[in-house]
Order: structure tokens, then sequence, then C-alpha cells
């Protein structure tokens, strides 16, 4: 057998190998687990949780709550880019609430984990602040309730999409 | 026939290498300019009309992420492709009508890419941002054509043995094909919770540890033998290079999730796969320097050269950085602070971009038969992107510091955010050489395509003999 063939089996060989421990380590327990309830509700709709063909237009008009469309809305402004949704396992714990469980993302997609964060974890930020007018200040002027604060103003969503974004942050418990 | 109309021989030779190096360097000054505004953003928050969702933070930085890895980079291995591959097998590129098509469609793409994730059109999945459209389309009309081409060029060879550069070629485009579509899965079918996390961050770093760093230094070896005039110091570290890449780069995507849920397992087994990236990374490293042995005069003379050494040499901290972050003590002390902002950079900006543009700045006066319109532009080019890259680099790694002793000692977010400004609007200034200093490019390549001098091919230069091909 020429060279390059024996090559590119191993190659191919390493690759799959890897695929298989992403398949494994990703769904092992998976099963227990219970779901988050925006996964319950969207299941009840649509009879599997997961990212849909209709997803990409970002309009969030095919999930059932406003909570979910908050969820949209929160990709879709890139909200996500800055607040993560994965406190560190560290001291980080005293300030952003309990360590991520895997239940916190279970049949939900996309994860938004984040990986570059600028701004405040907000996997918990429901057990810390519930004031919706607060959140509304906040996404209209960010710096008049946070001095300092390096987040933009929201004044481009409607009222409506604010609304679906704070109920979005009230699930976050 | 297919393959006869592909194989028609409308174009002349280095049509499709041409097409891909100058369609990369525009994706550069629109990818970087994007930058100039997201970095805007984060050291004036108000800078922009915030009325328009086109100017905010989160629609922007998307953009610029897939401009640079799927414009900018992957243009420019495309070009490195088609202008290297027939010159290591000595034949024709097998077609260059494909090679032009595949550019074009790729420029169609990146367009799309453009419209829909500024409109916030986006599967919400870091590195994995596009919709799954774009997802089908990248796969079959980017990597795919780009991957039969090489391969077939491959197959055709006039040479016995494939020299580490083609070994490289190779193995990436399947890498990425495979990769890519592994990626693309949660948005083609219901993978949730962890088990869609954590394919989204396999795929992330396979971007980089796949398809960026091994064509990156597949380049590496090509240009700098060929133009320091110098064998390659080893081939045996070649294939250390070549077949470690293979078994610890395709599975530490876990070291992006070590604060997350997933089987501790799975994060040990990234750990350990993380810091043994060591060993393709020294032999690389050590390869390149060895086999500039008695030449290294060449480095401060040579323009392409200076770049490509610039590139191998920031391998060096891209490496041992990249390494030990993996483990689990560094990783929860720099885990999404702006540190990991500067090692990003340092890979994309640092190591990839210099020997990529060192790739460019040889190969492409050569495709046009000119000689370069300006070097004084070209110095001038380099100066500016050292330094500003440098700057930028410091500047961010100290606000990563910053930002890991706020966690650690529990101040309030807002104080960290507020302690981390003036690094922001360094990053601004320092970001800024680098991002004015890409029009220079654009213009210096275009004056030589334009108004350079004309040159009479070498003899034995880069390009196949007459005789191999007939």
């Amino acid at each position: 057998m020429p060279k390059y063939v024996v090559g590119a089996v191993l190659v191919v060989l390493v690759i799959f190998t890897s695929i298989a421990i992403t398949i494994v380590g990703g769904s092992t327990y998976m099963n227990e687990i219970p779901r988050t309830e925006l996964a319950i509700e969207k299941e009840k709709l649509l009879g599997h949780s997961a990212w849909t063909i209709h997803d990409p237009w970002m309009r969030g008009d095919d999930t059932p709550s406003l909570a979910g469309k908050g969820k949209k809305i929160f990709i879709r402004e890139g909200c996500w880019w800055c607040h993560t949704l994965l406190p560190e396992q560290t001291q980080d714990w005293a300030y952003f609430g309990e360590p991520p469980v895997a239940g916190d993302v279970q049949g939900e997609a996309p994860s938004l984990f984040g990986s570059d964060r600028k701004a405040p974890d907000l996997l918990h930020i429901a057990s810390r602040n519930r004031v919706k007018a607060w959140h509304y200040v906040h996404h209209r002027d960010p710096r008049a309730v946070t001095p300092g604060s390096i987040m933009p103003a929201f004044t481009h969503l409607t009222d409506h999409e604010l609304d679906a974004i704070i109920a979005y942050l009230d699930t976050l418990k | 026939m297919a393959t006869n109309i592909l194989n028609r021989n409308d174009y002349a030779e280095g049509t499709a290498a041409k097409h891909f190096f100058f369609s990369s360097i525009v994706m550069l000054n629109i990818g970087v300019f994007l930058a100039l505004l997201t970095s805007m953003r984060l050291a004036w928050p108000d800078v922009f009309p915030n009325d328009i969702p086109w100017l905010h933070f989160g629609r922007i930085r998307p953009v610029h992420v897939h401009f640079v890895i799927f414009g900018w980079i992957s243009m420019a291995f495309a070009g490195a492709m088609c202008y290297m591959a027939p010159a290591l097998c000595k034949t024709k590129l097998w077609s260059e009508k494909l090679g032009v098509w595949n550019c074009w469609a790729w420029n169609i793409g990146m367009v799309a890419v453009f419209f829909t994730l500024i409109n916030g059109m986006t599967s919400g999945r870091e590195y994995q941002d596009l919709i799954w459209p774009l997802d089908i389309y990248v796969l079959l009309f980017i990597f795919a054509p780009l991957a039969v081409n090489i391969w077939l060029t491959m197959l055709n060879r006039q040479t016995q043995g494939l020299y580490v550069t083609m070994w490289f070629f190779g193995a990436a485009l399947l890498f990425i094909i495979l990769s890519y579509f592994i990626g693309a899965v949660p948005d083609l079918f219901p993978v949730t919770g962890l088990a869609e996390a954590y394919m989204t961050w396999w795929h992330a770093h396979n971007i980089l540890g796949l398809w960026i760093t091994p064509v990156s230094a597949a380049i590496a070896y090509y240009i700098i033998p060929k133009i320091s005039g110098n064998t390659l110091y080893s081939h045996k570290i070649g294939h250390l290079h070549f077949w470690s890449i293979a078994a610890f780069y395709s599975t530490p995507g876990a070291h992006h999730l070590m604060g997350a849920p997933i089987p501790e397992w799975l994060k040990s087994f990234a750990s350990v796969s993380g810091v043994l990236i060591m060993i393709p990374a020294l032999a690389f490293v050590v390869n390149m320097l060895m086999t500039m042995k008695d030449k290294w005069w060449m480095y401060a003379k040579n323009i392409p050269l200076q770049w490509a050494l610039t590139g191998v040499l920031f391998a060096i901290p891209l490496n041992i950085q990249g390494a030990f972050q993996q483990t689990r003590s560094l990783n929860w002390y720099i885990h999404g602070t702006h540190w990991i902002v500067a090692h990003a950079h340092l890979a994309l900006l640092g190591f990839s971009s210099f020997i990529e543009i060192g790739a460019i700045y040889y190969g492409l006066p050569k495709l046009l038969k000119r000689e370069l319109y300006s070097e004084r532009l070209a110095r001038l080019h380099f100066w500016m992107m050292a330094i500003g890259f440098l700057g930028f680099w410091s500047v961010l790694t100290a606000a990563g510091l910053v930002q890991g002793a706020a966690k650690v000692y529990e101040i309030p977010y807002i104080q960290s955010v507020i302690a981390t400004h003036p690094y922001m609007v360094g990053r601004v200034i320092f970001g800024g050489m680098i991002i004015f200093a890409q029009p220079i490019f654009l213009y210096n390549m275009w004056m030589t395509a334009k108004y350079g001098k004309k040159i009479a091919p070498e003899p034995t230069g880069g390009r196949a003999p007459a005789g191999a091909t007939a």
C-alpha cells in the first residue's frame, strides 16, 4: 500500500477517535439530568428543544414564551460576547453565585457559555437582581445605574424586545 | 465531462493564487477595520450612535472574527496552497478554473457572512456563528473545491515523495472539512446542552489547532528554506511535528470549558494533550530556526523572510502560553479575561498572519512577474504591525491580569471594568497602528501589480519547470 494511503487512514483514525471521545464525553450521564424551564416549554411546542431550521432569522417568533424570545434577542444582539453564562469555579462563587451544573443548560441550544468576559456573569442574575425597572433603565442608559459601565446603550430595541430580554434574565436563577 | 470543463486551460498558471492573495488582502483590511470599531466601543461605549444596531459591539465582533479567520487567513492559505502545491509537485495546479471559481464563491460567501452576522442572524455558537445554510455553503463551495484542487494536484505530481509542506496542506484540508462538519452538527440536528457546548468548543479549537497552526507552519516550511537557500534542517523533526499535531492537537477543545460542568476526566484529558502541544511547537520552531543556520543576516535584509521568521519567533511565546493555559491552575486565573484575547491575537495576528504576509510578499510579486513596488512601504508595514502588535498584546495581557486579580480578590465587577479602562484606550491606539498598516499593504500590492518593474521568470524559480507538464 502506498505510504500516503497509510498516512491518510491513520489521520482519519485519529480524527474519529477524537470524535468518539467528543460524543462519549459530551453525552455521559445526559439522560438523568433535568431540563431547563426554557427547554421544557420549547419541547412542548416542537417535540424537541434544540436549534430549529427556522432559527436563523433570529426573530424569536417560533419560541412559545416571552423568555424564549428573550434568549433569541440575547443571542441576536450579542449580549453573550461580554456577559458569560459560566461563572468560574473559583472565588467567583461569592460574587456570581453557585458554580454551573449540567442542569443549567440541559436541553438548550446554544448553550451560550461565552469565553470573553468583559461584564458580570449572568447565569444567576435572577438570584441577584430581579428589579424590572432597574433592568429597563440599565438597557436604555447603563451608566445611569452603573457608573463606569462600558455597556453600550441599547436604544434600538423596542419595549417589547426589552420585556422579552428581562423575562429571559428572570429565568436565570 | 466535468473534468474537461474544469481542466480546460483557459487561465494562465498562477491565476487562482493571484485571485486568492488579492482577495485575502482585501478581507484583511475589512477584518481589521471592524476590529477598530469594536475596540473603540470598549474604550468609549457611546462613541457610535446607539440607534444603529449594525454599529453595536455584539453585532460587529463575530463579523470581525469570521473575516480574519475565514476571509483573511483561510484565503491567504488557499492562495499559498495554489501557489506552492504546483511548485512542490512539479506540475500545474489541477484546475486554475476551479481555483478561480472557488475564490469568487468564497468572496460571495463572505458577503453573505457579513450581512447575516451584522443583522444578528447567527447560531449563537462561538467560531461556528454562521446560520446553518451558510455552514453548508462554506463546506460545499469554500473548503470542498479547495481540497479537491489541492488533493488532485498532489496525485498528479511529478515528484516521487512529498515535501513537509504538502503533508500539512493535504491533511489540514481533511481536518478542516471534518471538523467544520462536526462543528455544524448542532445547527443541523437536535444536539443540546453540554454535548452542544463541547462540540462547539471542540470545533472552535480545531480551527486553530488543525487548520490555522499546521497550514501556517506549512507555509513557513516552504518559504524559509526557499528564501534562505538552505535545505530544511531535518525531515525527521518535520515528521515529529506532523504526527504530534495530529495526535495532540485534535483533542484539547475542553480546555475552553474548564469551568463548565463537563466530565472531569475530559478536562484532564484536554489538559494533558494540551500541554503535549509543546512537542509539535518546539519541533517546528527548532526546525525553522536551525534551517536559518549561517543565513541570519538575511533576517534584516529580506522582507518576506523578515515577516515569516518573526511569525516563527512569535510561535515561541504563543505555544508556551497555549500549553500552560490548559493546566487547571493557570486556566482558572485567566479564563475569560483579556489575557485570552491577547493570546488569541498572538496566534492569529502574531504567528499566523506574519507568516502569511511573508508568503504574500514572496509569492505575489513572483506570480505577477514584477518586482515589489516599494520596499520602504513594506518596511513601514512591518514596523507598524510589529510595534502595534507588541503594544496591543502587552496592554491586553496586563488588562487580563488585572481582571484575574479582581476575580480572585472578589472585588465588585465594575471595579475591574474601571481599572481596565486605560488598557482599552491603549488597545485602540496600538490596534490602530495595526489597522492603518493594512491599507499600506493593499496599496503596495496593487501598485506592484500595476507599475512594478517587470522581471524575467527565473529559470529555476518557484514555478514548475517548463518540461514538467508538457
